[in-house]
Parts: C-alpha cells; structure tokens; sequence
C-alpha cells in the first residue's frame, strides 16, 4: 500500500468517527424547513464531504496509467 | 379482478414487455463465447456500469427492506445503512475493485473463486470460496423472490405466490437469453425507473398528507422518538453495521463481477465517484416514506411493516402509480435478482463444473449452454425458497450479508499482502463462517461480542488466523504472486 492510500485509509477512519456522532444521537432540532431533522441533514452533508473526498482519490491517488496500482 | 387491479397489471405488464424486448435486442448481439455471455466482453462504459453496479446493489432489501426498517427504527436508518454504504463501498471499488479489474483483464478470470484460486495455487480455497459465496446469495436471491411476491400482494392484491413466479419467470428468461449484457441493459432501464418513481412517490405521496413539514411534523408529535437515534440504535451496533452490508457489497460475487466488466479505468473511476451521491438521491425518499407511514398505518408487525411502502403507494396514490410503483419495486429487485442468477450460474459453470470435468465444459460451447441450464434451475430452486418464505427480508439479507463480509479480509490480502498463504486463507475463511450460525441462531457464543454485532468478533478472528496461519505456512510462488501484484511486468 502506497502512502496516498495510506493517507485515503486514514481519512476513511476520520469519516467512520464522524459517522459514529455519538454527541448527536439524541438531537432532532434544528429540523431544516420543519422536515429535515438533524440527523438527515448532518449524513446528507457527510455524504457530500465523501464524495469531494473520492475525488480526491480519483484525481491525485488513483493511478492516469491503467496499467498501474 | 377489480379495475384498479387491472390498471396495476396493464402498467407492471409494460415494465416487463420492455425487459423482454430489452434481453432479446442483446441475445441478438451477443457472440456465443463465454466471455460474452458472462461477462459481455468487459466492454461497458461509465453510464452502463454505473446503472449495473447500482442498481444491483439496490434490492428487495432497499425497495422493501429499508422503509420497513425505517418504520420500525425510524430516520437513523440513512446513516446506519445508506451513509454507511456511501462510505465503505466506493473505498472498496477503488481498493479491491481497480485491482481486481486490472487482473481479471490481463488473465481473464471472471468470478471471485477464479481469482483467489489463482492467487494461492490452491484449488480447495477456490472450492471453499465457491461454497460459501453459493450458501450465502441462494437465501440473498429467496429475498428477492419474497418482496417481489410481497408487492404485488400489496399493490395488485394479486396472491403472493404469482408475483413470486412472474418476476422469477421473466427475470429468468432475459437472463438466459441476453447474459451478462442483457442484464446490465435492463438495469439501466430498471435503474432509470426506481429512481424516477421513488422520488415521485416521495413528493406525491408527502403532497398528499399535507406536504413534507406537515406529516414530518406529524412524526414529531406522536412519535418523535422515530426521528433520533436514541432507543432505536445501539451505538456498538451502529459501528458494526459498517462491517456488514457496507463491507459485503464488495465480497457480493454478483457485484464483484461486475465492476470487472468496466472498459476502462475511467469507467471504473466514473462508477467510484457517482456511487456516494446515488446513495443521497435515492435513500432518503423510502426512508421518508416509511417514516411517515409509522403514523398514518400504525401497528404493523416485522413481516408486514416491510410492506409498508406498497401500502403507502396504493393508500396515497392515484391508480397508475400504483402501477409504476410496482414496476418501480420489481424493477430494484429484479436488477439483483438476475445478476445473482447469471452469478451463480457463472460460478457453477466454470468454479464447479470447469473445474472437475474442465473439458467437457469447453467443448463445443458447452460453457454457455450450461450457463443457461443453471439459470432455469437456480429460478426453480429460488421459487421453492419463496414458498417457505423464511423470516423477515431484513433478518435474511443481515445473516447473508454478515458471511460476505467474512471472505473480504482473504480478498484483501490477496492483493495487499504477499505473505499471505493459502493455509492463511482457509482458515480466515472457514473457521469464521462455520461459527457465524452458532452466533446467529444459537446463544452459546452471545457472551464473546461484547454487545457488537457478531460480524466484529469474526472479523477480528478472520484477520488474526489469516496473518497466524500465514506466517507460520509457505507463501505461492513468487512468479504467482508476481502475476497479482505487478500483472504487466
């Protein structure tokens, strides 16, 4: 394993913690146009940090030689 | 047959005359070599692969599985599986799947027992990866069969039973005919169409109960308990969950093998990049819906709350959505159903049969025709599971999904460390899986996961009898463990 793959395994563990969220378990307020609890709205905002972090892969991690790890 | 009923069946009727037309316009451009047939020629590009994977990875257990959970277990049920899985399986598509892409087209190897085999020189850890990866996606495709079944019960108020041998039947006819093509073509349509009604649904049926704020509003007031965490999740349980269905979708033989059918390494980047934003668009619209539907249809026990998204459909919705909402239904289950199907029949093909009598499979294009034969006797086979009609779909898929997540450590050291041995492999792979039953149906075990789910204390023995073993037993060859860790030297 590469050090920009051990680097991507490091902010995979970061994410894991944020997901965990155990000071946020019993919240449900602010609630976002009265429907969206906090809950939803805290995961929806992690989903899109994931996805800015795998384009970060994608663009500087993953190899532009196909024929390379 | 009442005249909504037909008006649900006439809508369903056109959904699977397009499958039909969609599997024969592909047997007509299939060429009769196994490598089209089960795996189209490894020449899918982005918009095709994307569609297979994820709409493969949604099924019985997404369209039924998760509302129902939802209603039971309320909104925490996004982070528990949809963030999850937005999470783990991109990170896996890049870790384990570019690998295996770039592998599987320098040799050819199709299905995930072909690989490890390779791997270790060892026929009895392909064997032993085939068995398993067979007893844990037969009970996976009965799931499929039963929320097929389930929705036009709830929908068609057709007996269970029809539904269950229709969508069998037609599923298993594109399948023999159009192969790995013909099923990922009709995912694309059938990706096209739980997307597009699920939102729909989402919006129609809110717009109907008096708007989102409203009904959610409803929620709070009489059970606001549904919209935390607290009381319906355990947090060790939470952090468990990653380790199931998120880790699993990897080890899933049906996914696996897709993601070797990519054209390119952009395809696959493509795929890696879209997944997480699929999983926002897609998940919070049936996790809504069965929200929603604890308050408007309460009292509903484990079995029947996994309808509960039917139900809603057919309280809340004019007569033709009752119809796409059907379809939309069949279409998340199907899009599983025949690419475990052609899965398994690929796997019985080659890892079993090609394995002992490998020349009479390769002669005369018997390879093909026995992948056909096995997916008529998969489908009955399936048929027969769903009469049974074992457990919740929820319980079925979490027993399923837990022996996945057992083999991807033995996927994961195949291509990160070359160490690794075949003894390493066999006993990471089943020791933790012949236990898994004692874990899930006996007690004797309860007092060794510490309050997780029983996939962490596996897991944990998985990787320690994997690296023990290994150290202690001989490595492959070193031109073997050349040809995985730099194939085009």
């Amino acid at each position: 394993m590469q050090a920009k793959e051990r680097i991507f395994v490091l902010i995979l563990a970061i994410f894991v913690a944020l997901h965990l969220d155990l000071w946020g378990w019993g919240r449900i307020e602010p609630m976002l146009w009265g429907w969206i609890p906090y809950h939803i709205w805290y995961h929806g905002l992690l989903t899109l940090l994931v996805t800015f972090c795998i384009i970060w892969i994608v663009v500087w991690v993953w190899p532009r030689d196909s024929s390379k790890f | 047959m009442t005249e909504i009923t037909r008006d649900v069946l006439a809508v369903a009727g056109i959904y699977l005359f397009v499958l039909l037309v969609i599997g024969w316009v592909s047997y007509r451009k299939a060429l009769p070599t196994p490598e089209d047939f089960f795996m189209a020629g490894r020449a899918f590009g982005p918009i095709v692969l994307i569609f297979a994977v994820y709409a493969t990875n949604m099924t019985a257990f997404y369209m039924l599985g998760t509302p129902g959970n939802a209603y039971r277990q309320g909104i925490g049920t996004y982070g528990y599986i949809a963030f999850a899985s937005a999470l783990v399986i991109p990170a896996m598509f890049y870790l384990i799947g570019y690998r295996a892409w770039l592998i599987g087209k320098r040799y050819g190897y199709m299905t995930p027992s072909e690989f490890l085999g390779a791997r270790y020189e060892s026929p009895a850890v392909a064997l032993v990866l085939f068995v398993l990866l067979v007893v844990y996606t037969v009970p996976y495709i009965v799931t499929s069969v039963i929320g097929a079944g389930l929705a036009l019960e709830s929908l068609g108020k057709i007996p269970y039973l029809w539904g269950a041998a229709g969508v069998l039947l037609i599923t298993m006819l594109y399948t023999v005919f159009g192969g790995m093509r013909g099923t990922a073509w009709t995912s694309v349509f059938q990706g096209v169409v739980f997307i597009i009604v699920g939102l729909l649904a989402f919006v129609l049926i809110a717009n109907s109960l008096g708007g989102f704020a409203a009904i959610t509003q409803r929620v709070y007031a009489e059970r606001s308990e549904l919209l935390q965490r607290t009381g319906n999740f355990d947090p060790k349980d939470w952090f468990s969950f990653l380790f199931i269905a998120p880790l699993a979708v990897i080890a899933f033989p049906h996914v696996f093998m897709r993601v070797l059918t990519g054209k390119s390494a952009r395809t696959l980047k493509a795929l890696t990049v879209v997944y997480p934003l699929l999983f926002l668009l897609t998940w919070p619209p049936v996790i809504y819906i069965g929200l929603w539907g604890s308050v408007v249809i309460p009292g509903l026990d484990a079995r029947s709350s996994d309808a509960i998204l039917p139900m809603m459909i057919a309280r809340f919705l004019p007569p033709v959505m009752l119809g796409l909402g059907l379809a939309a239904i069949w279409a998340a289950i199907m899009s599983t159903l025949d690419a475990m199907m052609l899965t398994l029949s690929t796997m019985l093909t080659r890892d079993l049969l090609g394995r002992f009598f490998p020349r009479y499979v390769r002669e005369k294009g018997r390879e093909v025709v026995l992948g056909r034969l096995f997916i008529i006797v998969i489908a009955l086979l399936a048929f027969i599971g769903a009469l049974l009609r074992p457990g919740t779909i929820y319980d079925i898929a979490k027993f399923a999904f837990t022996g996945y997540s057992l083999t991807v450590p033995a996927m994961f050291a195949s291509f990160y460390w070359k160490r690794s041995t075949a003894w390493g492999i066999l006993a990471s792979l089943v020791i933790p899986n012949l236990l898994l039953p004692f874990y899930y149906f006996t007690p004797y075990f309860s007092w060794s996961t510490f309050g997780f789910l029983p996939v962490v204390p596996l897991m944990v023995l998985a990787i320690v009898l994997l690296v023990l073993v290994s150290l202690r037993t001989r490595p492959p060859s070193e031109q073997t463990v050349q040809r995985f860790f730099n194939p085009h030297s």
